[in-house]
């Protein structure tokens, strides 16, 4: 015979708390201590190498910040940190040279907070410093609110959740990204795809930039997908506010070089020399005070990058070569 | 819908409440769990319900029938059962693995065969619920079992949504009189199930997904050499226990939590000291079903020498390829039949022969993990020749931190379960400190948590 009741609870709602509830106060609390912690300065500062973007960005902060005697400063997006290897820069102009490239999503106003540092940080200004983007970077109308707010948090030693919406995620409450970005970021963190096989982990990715002088490469590999998309370039209007503030910290006594990366060249659908010519005037008039680098390359073959942006390994010196050379006609 | 996502936590905690509310219908109480399992089970592809429900409908409709069948009738049903089940398992899970090796054997003898292929996806869990379901009917078959009369409480049983998709496989004998009886959700329940989930998902989220990028990172490369492969398959092993124990973890503890009580499928698998100790230890679930369903029917360990190591070689073949489709599954389980026919006649008797057996115990299963992780023979016979070399990458210190960090709270917990001779020791603390112990254990669960889950590595199985 069946029972008519299915179940009963012998149990009492304080035992549910203290076995269900009682694990989430502590974990509260726990929360409330790491965010009470991080505003007193009782945890180490933020350095939020958890991946090859924010790794780039703790690397490229903590270069500016370092006292040094650099002749060649570059600067730019990852074009500039990924086809330029600044030892090989050293090798062509016999000068010492520190790539402070990062991110395409990142906006002239965090290459103008390096630039400054990095000028700040400089025994005697540098001779020369080389601004150089990708297309790509110039026709972009906005940079990216997280790359741009964990540039900042870095800078300022606060805090980013590179999420969507803190407020409603738990994890921000309880305060997760902050032993993310302070205690979990200092132990090596395995980096994906490509750059887990060529690097491996994130103290990998960021010792193989400290020995390039801030250079890194791509180790990915070129597909179809990647020249998707149009070849009209033209110059974002956002650019002009920013570029402002960069054109002010240029010193009176060092040259400025603008340049522009090259695309593959099946990417563009007619010949580009022409347009590739025009964007780099439009672009240079933004820098009164820069000389365009109009000898190098608009276009390389396709078999020498990694994605429509960047080279692949092999193609960097040959690349920084020619801009070397440039730098030294000019 | 995996159990470490936040769309989960919303189904069982909805689930909790409504189920909370009609304790008083046995009737209502088991069609919502089939209705909830059925609904899990359709998240992540509704068309294969159809396939659980015709393994189930087809299974019960059998044992019914069995009941009053002659001997020659009960052996056609039973067939007809093993036909059904199994057909689908081969269909989905080795159809194309045959076909594709049938290809290969052809084409060596200079035959160009075109033979089709099927384009289908694995059904999540086929493995798991097949052999569930038919225990049922060779339990009913051998007149273990009296046939279930109640189709509901046998659908809940086949499609029991904790335990549906990765075990543990269940026995009709143990589960299916739970669901036609009053269960009582005790305080010792409550603990048991609250600990068990979070210990669950906590070496699920934090142990086995911090591993898993260490283990990828050196088994997607088949050219690597040097001890990097050892530390790789020692990660492996780690991982793969993690989730898969994991699972069964969450499983049991929301079985509890519902009042119901699903058999212990891992009991500290290393800490065995000899290989069949590892299989009772090691997802127990399968190796009885394997045991009481194929080693003794061939014979057990009855007959002659030769015949007992024959049955325990068939039957670890059989088990590594009902974990998958490759080659590499198949040789682990025939490694697993070597070895457990090597130390058959074998218990040690003094705690250093205790020690050496635990090390070449241990030595044997996770090079067993190198067969089952590698994709090809050919990465096999590799990373066998190879991971003595004296070659390291330059990432191996950033590596071995990696190891040793999300190994150590398992290990570390391994060692107080096994040392205390109990799986939930803190159970057996003040309510305070065992408060704050779990409270820590849910924030590092919270710390590595992504919402949308990460896939358990048995789901593929």
């Amino acid at each position: 015979m069946k029972p008519h009741r299915s179940h009963q609870y012998e149990t009492t709602a304080q035992q549910w708390g203290v076995h269900w509830l009682g694990p989430v106060v502590v974990a509260t609390l726990l929360g409330a201590m790491m965010h009470l912690a991080a505003r007193n300065s009782a945890l180490p500062a933020p350095r939020p190498t958890l991946d090859v973007d924010r790794g780039v960005m703790v690397h490229q902060i903590e270069a500016s910040r370092s006292p040094h005697n650099t002749k060649v400063i570059l600067i730019g997006d990852s074009s500039c940190l990924m086809n330029v290897d600044a030892n090989v820069m050293k090798q062509r102009t016999g000068n010492s040279t520190l790539n402070l490239g990062t991110l395409s999503f990142l906006n002239l106003e965090c290459f103008s907070q390096l630039l400054r540092q990095s000028l700040e940080s400089a025994a005697t200004p540098p001779n020369v410093i080389v601004l150089l983007v990708h297309p790509e970077f110039v026709r972009r109308k906005s940079p990216s609110t997280h790359h741009v707010g964990a540039f900042k948090a870095v800078q300022n030693g606060f805090d980013y959740y590179y999420g969507t919406s803190p407020r409603t995620d738990p994890r921000w409450w309880l305060g997760a990204h902050i032993v993310e970005n302070r205690l979990l970021a200092r132990l090596p963190i395995p980096l994906t795809g490509a750059f887990r096989e060529y690097y491996g982990f994130s103290t990998e990715l960021l010792s193989f930039m400290t020995q390039h002088k801030g250079s890194a490469v791509d180790p990915r590999e070129l597909n179809a997908t990647d020249l998707r998309g149009s070849s009209d370039y033209r110059v974002a209007e956002r650019h002009q506010r920013e570029a402002k503030f960069f054109n002010q910290i240029i010193p009176p006594s060092t040259q400025l070089f603008i340049g522009l990366s090259p695309i593959p060249s099946s990417f563009p659908e007619a010949p580009f020399q022409g347009h590739y010519d025009r964007l780099l005037e439009e672009w240079s008039t933004l820098f009164p005070k820069g000389i365009p680098l109009k000898q190098l390359p608009a276009t390389l073959d396709d078999s020498e990058f990694a994605t429509k942006t960047h080279l692949r390994p092999s193609a960097v010196p040959p690349y920084t070569d020619t801009l070397g050379r440039l730098l030294s006609v000019e | 819908m995996y159990f470490n996502s936040t769309v989960f936590l919303g189904f069982l905690i909805a689930f909790l409440l409504v189920y909370s509310l009609c304790r008083h219908s046995l009737v209502l109480r088991n069609r919502m769990i089939v209705l909830a399992s059925y609904f899990f089970y359709g998240w992540w592809d509704w068309r294969f319900t159809g396939l659980l429900l015709l393994s189930s409908l087809v299974d019960f409709y059998a044992g019914s029938a069995m009941g009053n069948a002659s001997p020659k009738g009960k052996r056609r049903l039973l067939g007809v059962s093993l036909a059904v089940n199994l057909g689908a398992l081969g269909c989905f899970k080795y159809y194309n693995f045959f076909i594709e090796n049938v290809q290969q054997g052809l084409r060596i003898l200079e035959f160009e065969p075109n033979l089709p292929v099927l384009q289908v996806i694995l059904p999540v869990g086929i493995s798991f619920y097949t052999f569930q379901s038919l225990s049922y009917t060779i339990d009913v078959y051998r007149d273990r079992l009296r046939p279930q009369r109640d189709l509901t409480a046998f659908l809940a049983y086949v499609s029991f949504f904790p335990q549906l998709v990765a075990g543990p496989i269940e026995r009709a004998p143990h589960l299916l009189p739970q669901f036609l009886s009053l269960r009582r959700i005790t305080s010792r329940a409550l603990q048991q199930g609250t600990w068990l989930i979070l210990w669950g998902l906590f070496k699920k989220v934090v142990v086995a997904d911090n591993l898993a990028p260490l283990v990828d990172m050196v088994y997607a490369d088949p050219r690597i050499e040097g001890p990097i492969i050892v530390a790789a398959t020692i990660a492996f092993g780690f991982q793969i226990y993690c989730d898969f124990s994991g699972y069964s973890d969450i499983a049991r503890g929301i079985a509890f939590l519902l009042g119901f009580e699903l058999m212990l499928n891992f009991n500290l698998p290393y800490f065995a000291r000899t290989p069949s100790e590892f299989w009772r230890r090691w997802h127990i679930s399968l190796s009885t079903w394997f045991r009481d369903y194929l080693y003794i029917p061939l014979g057990g360990n009855r007959g002659p020498t030769w015949v007992t190591k024959r049955n325990l070689l068939i039957t670890m073949l059989v088990a590594g390829l009902w974990h998958g489709a490759g080659w590499n599954f198949i040789l682990w389980g025939a490694w697993h039949g070597i070895i457990l026919i090597g130390f058959a006649r074998y218990t040690p008797q003094t705690r250093a022969t205790s020690i050496v057996s635990w090390g070449m115990t241990m030595s044997f299963v996770f090079f067993g993990w190198l067969l089952f992780r590698a994709q090809s023979l050919d990465q096999i016979q590799n990373y066998t020749m190879s991971f003595w070399y004296p070659v390291f990458p330059e990432w191996t210190r950033s590596y071995l931190a990696n190891l040793g960090l999300f190994t150590l709270p398992i290990i570390t917990m391994q060692c107080w379960q096994y040392w205390s001779a109990n799986l939930t020791p803190s159970l057996r603390w003040h309510w305070f400190p065992r408060t704050m112990f779990h409270g820590i254990i849910l924030y590092g669960i919270v710390l590595f948590w992504d919402t949308r889950g990460t896939p358990f590595i048995y789901f593929q199985f």
